[in-house]
């Protein structure tokens, strides 16, 4: 297409964009007369603007629909860059355990989003972080996670403090023992690694076993107990493939012995062979490889043999980098 | 008689890439056995219907032409010329855009000369070649996290928070870290462009396991197929990305709870006063950082949902290179190119005047952490060094400036060409 005629075209649309009202708005005047601002959790109304007053009052309204109440939370976003203290307004709501979970959950992810781009939200954050704390044990499950997991990637030492107990037995747990793991993840200290250890020997959940695995990987002491995994036939495919991972980032020389050896055992899964394949395609020494005959003629041979979709795939992409 | 071409002074393979904005080239009888005089030829491209296409100029600004009819010297003298790549029509292989040097004479090729229509693609279009050479630089780079992304990682943290979000520079700080990691990507395959996840679209071909990965329906952890190098990806030690997304990838675009994201004509609109009449300006656009960027970010929990976190998933950067076309998208629809104006970039000037804004925000302050200062309020690290530099274009240099980002196709001064281009971005000269 000739570039004057994309631009007619892209200017068009544009301008139908112009035109049209914004959804939300549709919604908050559906839902009814502004003016119930004020009430409830909103002590004042900061702004004379129509789309903020309705969208304060469709807030402060307990029966007002999900849509209605969505709309709002769309008014607040694009009001709240010249109204800093809607945050306290979204915070108050959030925090406040008698408003109804899913709606404090839509408050806490407009919150995610006005962190990413707001002038005044740093200053904030020591609140905002507060009143995460303060939500960690909600009883609504979802809220409750998404909080911690808010925490977590902040690197907030109290919530790390508590999953820790939580996967020590020394409190309740706040999340099932993976999460917690993954959570944990985020700023790994070394007190992590003998929590690791004991999940992988006694796992409450095939999950956590391999969250845990997956954690060993920043443990420089865990390369044996990772070869044992992979070396164990009895174990799951799935946490195999957690330790060949793991073990591939701390110890990828190893890792490529273990990896010859998965490809050449008749008896292995497949899923572990195609994913041992793939690693020594990117990241195998180019020079053992172009040296190892036998690996190189098993390689082909899965490669016109295998039924395995995914070992099909693998060995195409090993063949395809060694004779490249 | 053979006649060859040299890209952007340069005759090695590594410089025939090349996007919608023109570039310069040189044509040349290298072999002028035959030719008793000066050489008549015309530049074309060897098939018309496949492969990556060109536009041939004589003279810039001018008029793109499907071919060029030169005179070239005996001796061997090259003659400039300039050439892009022709809008819509991008390269999906290395070398696969043809030009043909043909002598007029006797209508017979003496030359050929195969190049790249490198450019930035939606990544639902993305061929399953063109996917697989990204995953596989990606992963490379990465290295299992011991690679040089790390430095990406630690870059995009709450500590350099400041100098990247909540501003003015939120768009150009950005654009000038995309091209920093594209460049990187590249220097591993110099055919990989980075690849935008429009988030206003759905995008069922972008996650899958054999692309951007699908989450495990307990943990969120993304799990890939056997053949996809992400399944190695780590950071901060530890492997693996975690990611669920609020939305059906399959068939919505990103959608938190408050809803999908603003679509591109409507992200346009936001630039636009409400004075009368209505003027775009980049004051108003920027506002964008919310919605759609934001909300992109928040309709997935996981790393991606957090400043601190985001770039720990390959993710951020397809969904940022989509922040990056709007941006660049809005700038050519409104010709926003101008450095010196407000209506392209506001707050002008370093930190410190009158008018200006918090450092790193304006438009001649250098940026962290490529201008590697680690004196307060920068951050107390700089990770990555300087800019990555390119064969292609000495923009933006080491240490770019906040406004090196604006005029990056060289609408308006050619030397500020950055060397990347979008698929539906195309150029313009200033005059058209």
């Amino acid at each position: 297409m000739d570039v004057s005629e994309y631009r007619r075209q892209v200017e068009a649309e544009a301008e139908a964009a112009a035109r049209r009202e914004p959804a939300f708005k549709k919604a908050l005047r559906k839902a009814g007369p502004s003016g119930r601002a004020g009430g409830g959790a909103f002590p004042s109304t900061p702004t004379g603007d129509d789309d903020l007053s309705m969208a304060l009052g469709v807030i402060a309204d307990s029966d007002a629909t999900d849509d209605a109440f969505t709309a709002a939370l769309q008014a607040m976003s694009l009001e709240v860059g010249d109204h800093l203290e809607l945050i306290d307004t979204l915070l108050a709501y959030l925090g406040d355990a008698g408003n109804p979970p899913d709606r404090r959950l839509a408050v806490l992810n407009l919150l995610q989003e006005i962190s990413f781009r707001m002038v005044g939200f740093p200053a904030k954050r020591p609140e905002y972080m507060a009143v995460l704390r303060s939500i960690i044990e909600d009883p609504d499950r979802k809220l409750r996670r998404v909080a911690i997991g808010i925490l977590a990637r902040e690197k907030d030492d109290y919530v790390q403090r508590r999953l820790v107990d939580g996967l020590e037995g020394k409190s309740k747990s706040l999340v099932p023992a993976a999460k917690a793991i993954q959570f944990l993840a985020y700023d790994v200290h070394s007190e992590y690694f003998p929590i690791a250890r004991r999940i992988v020997e006694n796992p409450p959940s095939q999950g956590a076993k391999v969250e845990a695995v997956r954690l060993l990987a920043a443990d420089p002491s865990a390369r044996d107990l990772l070869v044992g995994i992979l070396r164990d036939r009895s174990e799951k495919t799935e946490v195999k493939m957690a330790a060949a991972v793991a073990l591939q980032s701390l110890d990828p020389e190893e890792f490529e012995r273990q990896a010859r050896r998965i490809v050449l055992d008749n008896e292995e899964d497949d899923q572990l062979r195609a994913l041992s394949l793939n690693a020594l395609t990117y990241f195998g020494s180019p020079a053992v490889q172009r040296e190892d005959e036998e690996l190189a003629r098993r390689v082909e041979s899965l490669n016109s043999e295998s039924r395995s979709r995914s070992v099909k795939k693998a060995t195409a992409g090993y063949l395809a980098k060694r004779g490249g | 008689m053979r006649a060859e071409i040299t890209f952007n002074g340069d005759a090695t393979a590594a410089s025939r890439y090349v996007g919608w904005a023109p570039v310069p080239a040189q044509v040349r009888l290298s072999d002028p056995t035959g030719a008793m005089g000066p050489v008549s030829v015309r530049l074309r491209n060897q098939n018309a219907t496949r492969g990556g296409q060109v536009v041939f100029f004589s003279a810039l600004p001018g008029t793109a032409g499907d071919d060029l009819r030169l005179t070239l010297p005996p001796v061997g003298t090259p003659v400039q010329f300039f050439l892009a790549g022709r809008f819509q029509r991008p390269s999906i292989a290395d070398g696969d855009a043809n030009v043909q040097i043909i002598s007029t004479a006797n209508d017979q090729p003496i030359g050929t000369t195969s190049l790249m229509v490198r450019i930035r693609k939606n990544a639902n279009t993305l061929t399953t070649a063109e996917r697989n050479r990204l995953l596989a630089a990606f992963a490379i780079l990465n290295d299992r996290g011991m690679g040089r992304f790390a430095d990406f990682r630690n870059i995009h943290t709450s500590a350099g928070d400041p100098e990247a979000h909540q501003n003015a520079g939120f768009p150009p700080w950005h654009r000038a870290y995309l091209l920093d990691l594209e460049r990187e990507l590249q220097r591993i395959d110099p055919s990989v462009a980075l690849p935008y996840w429009r988030f206003d679209q759905p995008a069922p071909n972008l996650f899958t396991r054999d692309f951007m990965g699908v989450p495990d329906p307990s943990t969120g952890r993304v799990l890939f197929g056997a053949a996809n190098p992400l399944q190695f990806w780590a950071t901060d030690g530890v492997p693996g990305i975690v990611r669920r997304p609020r939305f059906n990838t399959q068939t919505q675009p990103a959608t938190s709870l408050q809803g999908p994201v603003i679509t591109e004509p409507e992200t346009f609109q936001l630039g636009l006063t409400a004075t009368s009449p209505p003027v775009h300006r980049y004051r108003r656009f920027r506002r964008y950082e919310g919605n759609p960027h934001g909300t992109a970010h928040v309709s997935f929990t996981g790393s991606v949902s957090q400043i601190a976190t985001a770039a720990k998933d390959p993710l951020f950067f397809l969904l940022h290179a989509n922040v990056d076309r709007l941006w660049a998208k809005w700038q050519w629809l409104n010709r926003r190119f101008d450095g010196n104006t407000t209506s392209s970039f506001e707050p002008l000037g370093a930190a410190g005047s009158p008018g200006t804004t918090r450092v790193g925000h304006n438009s001649n302050d250098t940026m962290w952490p490529w201008n590697q200062v680690t004196t307060p309020p920068r951050p107390p690290t700089a990770p990555g060094g300087t800019m990555a530099p390119s064969l292609l274009t000495a923009a933006p240099g080491p240490s770019p400036t906040v406004g090196s980002m604006i005029d990056y196709q060289g609408v308006r001064t050619a030397a500020s060409r950055l060397g990347f281009d979008y698929d539906d971005v195309p150029f313009e000269f200033p005059s058209n």
